[in-house]
């Protein structure tokens, strides 16, 4: 891989669908046609990510390294690692906390980015959230009919 | 002072002290790996055994000595143990306390006037200085060593005024001794979840082993004669031993090591695993957190062994050799009696070729190929067997 080459670090859009996509796809066309090219996906504001924005990665992951290049992963959002990691897809590529050490791991090894979730401790994260939620709701002061408490309507 | 060391590769050096002494008396019963202790086996490149003395060597640590059960006397990593200048005496089981001590006595006329004794089925990274200084300071003729989770079976003997290097014995034991507090790496390899942690760490840069091999990109350790498809990927940190053979399509990802002598067929992910020298991984699985040696795979999430029988999933690439054969335990059949089984397969073993007879449909296709398209690319025509063989 050729060290003078640039990092070109893209931000995914908040819903990574099929119609975002096709947009996406279109600014890429030059980058991908670029000799060696290096490439970071910061995907900290994707809330939603389906069946085409996977296809997307994995055609833009097959599409650098035949051409020399490398595509790494950066700040992924829960919800994105979440899709990623039940898809399976999320081990083809490097993952990085941040952008900026996806983009330093080009030059130097940073031993202490890798972190590998494992599916269960996703859904487990996630289903605590929802039980502390649940457990706040409960908690919110009301009378035994369910109507809020006098300080609550008043608020 | 100059510190020697004693190492042993066996169980039970201080079977003749009390069960109450049992775990510091270097007594604790060894786990074992496929038949060896963990420290034999590779990792990254070099035997686990091979490490641990060289962090001795760093530390300045010498002479260093070995002594080994005579189940593992001809063992392959202790044949090649010489280039570390290592010490290595073989004794029967019931004999390795005895040679142990005899080690010790060999070690001080050669100077030492401490020593550091051991059982050599842990990783551990010493600060021989600090130990040194603590042992010093208590004044007691043993410091024992632990760290948070217990006792380490490691001992430090002797002192600048010591006569003679001696293992401790059950009066020294009964009385109440300080333990030196060890702050730094130590895995207990008693568990595959260990081994594979080990692996992790050294390639998460957490310890101080480093694969053996060049880094090839930031994280990705390849050692020189490894043979990688084009089309192979390797995310990082990931290493990949000698004479090893990622095909087309091959995915090793998430801390994998796949050591020497190993070949992954077409379209295999492998991850966040470990894959012992000599395995074969057959075309499109997908291994993950798993040990693989040869035909036996073990899950270390769920702790659980399979023997796979099927040799084209998983298997061997080179067959096992003679001495192998013949010391494995092979079941003899009710209709025969053990010595006559015995006398079979030794008979059997010793016509049996060091490499596998090449089939005449290999052979075709072996030329087939080289005539067409030498070198890597010959890998992906392999796949187009209907061409080859046509």
């Amino acid at each position: 891989m050729n060290p003078n080459s640039s990092v070109v670090v893209k931000t995914l859009a908040d819903r990574f669908d099929r119609s975002e996509v096709a947009s996406f796809r279109r600014k890429m066309q030059e980058v991908l046609r670029r000799d060696q090219p290096r490439i970071v996906f910061d995907l900290s504001s994707v809330t939603h990510l389906d069946s085409a924005g996977i296809k997307f990665l994995l055609d833009c992951l097959s599409t650098i390294v035949r051409r020399d290049g490398e595509l790494k992963l950066a700040a992924l959002s829960p919800q994105a690692e979440m899709i990623l990691e039940i898809t399976r897809v999320g081990r083809l590529f490097e993952v990085f906390p941040a952008a900026e050490d996806a983009v330093r791991s080009f030059d130097v090894f940073l031993p202490n980015t890798h972190h590998y979730p494992e599916p269960w401790d996703l859904f487990r994260s996630v289903s605590d959230n929802q039980r502390t939620a649940d457990l706040i709701a409960s908690s919110a002061p009301a009378d035994l009919d369910g109507k809020p408490t006098r300080g609550e309507a008043a608020a | 002072m100059q510190v020697g060391a004693v190492l042993v590769l066996g169980e039970c050096i201080g079977n003749d002290l009390s069960p109450a002494a049992a775990p510091y008396c270097l007594a604790q019963a060894m786990p074992s790996f496929f038949g060896v202790p963990a420290t034999m086996l590779d990792l990254l490149g070099e035997p686990i055994l091979y490490r641990i003395i060289e962090n001795l060597r760093k530390s300045g640590v010498g002479p260093i000595f070995l002594i080994t059960d005579d189940v593992f006397a001809h063992h392959a990593v202790l044949r090649d143990i010489s280039r570390w200048r290592v010490h290595v005496r073989n004794a029967p089981r019931e004999g390795l306390r005895t040679a142990t001590q005899a080690a010790l006595r060999t070690c001080r006329e050669s100077g030492s006037r401490g020593a550091i004794v051991m059982q050599a089925s842990k990783y551990v990274e010493f600060d021989v200085a600090a130990m040194l200084r603590f042992h010093g300071a208590s004044g007691q003729p043993v410091t024992f060593v632990r760290d948070s989770s217990g006792p380490l079976d490691i001992a430090m003997i002797g002192s600048e005024s010591t006569e003679q290097l001696v293992l401790p014995d059950r009066r020294a034991l009964q009385s109440r001794f300080l333990e030196y507090m060890h702050r730094k790496y130590a895995n207990r390899l008693s568990t595959p979840q260990d081994l594979r942690r080990l692996a992790q760490d050294a390639l998460l840069q957490h310890c101080s082993i480093r694969p053996n091999g060049n880094e090839v990109r930031p994280g990705v350790w390849v050692a020189p004669s490894a043979r990688l498809h084009p089309r192979a990927r390797v995310v990082g940190p990931a290493y990949i031993g000698d004479h090893t053979r990622l095909r087309s399509g091959v995915v090793v990802t998430r801390c994998t090591n796949v050591e020497h002598h190993c070949e992954v067929d077409r379209g295999s992910i492998v991850e966040n695993a470990t894959i012992l020298p000599h395995t074969y991984l057959g075309a499109s699985l997908d291994i993950a957190h798993s040990i693989v040696n040869r035909n036996i795979m073990v899950d270390v999430r769920r702790a659980v062994e399979v023997e796979i029988g099927d040799r084209s999933l998983i298997g061997s690439t080179s067959p096992l050799p003679r001495r192998a054969f013949r010391q494995s335990p092979l079941r003899a059949p009710n209709l025969i009696g053990h010595s006559l089984w015995r006398m079979l397969s030794n008979a059997l073993s010793a016509f049996l070729p060091n490499r596998p007879l090449p089939s005449p449909a290999s052979v075709r296709f072996s030329c087939n190929v080289s005539e067409t398209r030498p070198g890597l690319e010959e890998v992906s025509r392999a796949g187009n067997s209907r061409t080859v063989e046509g």
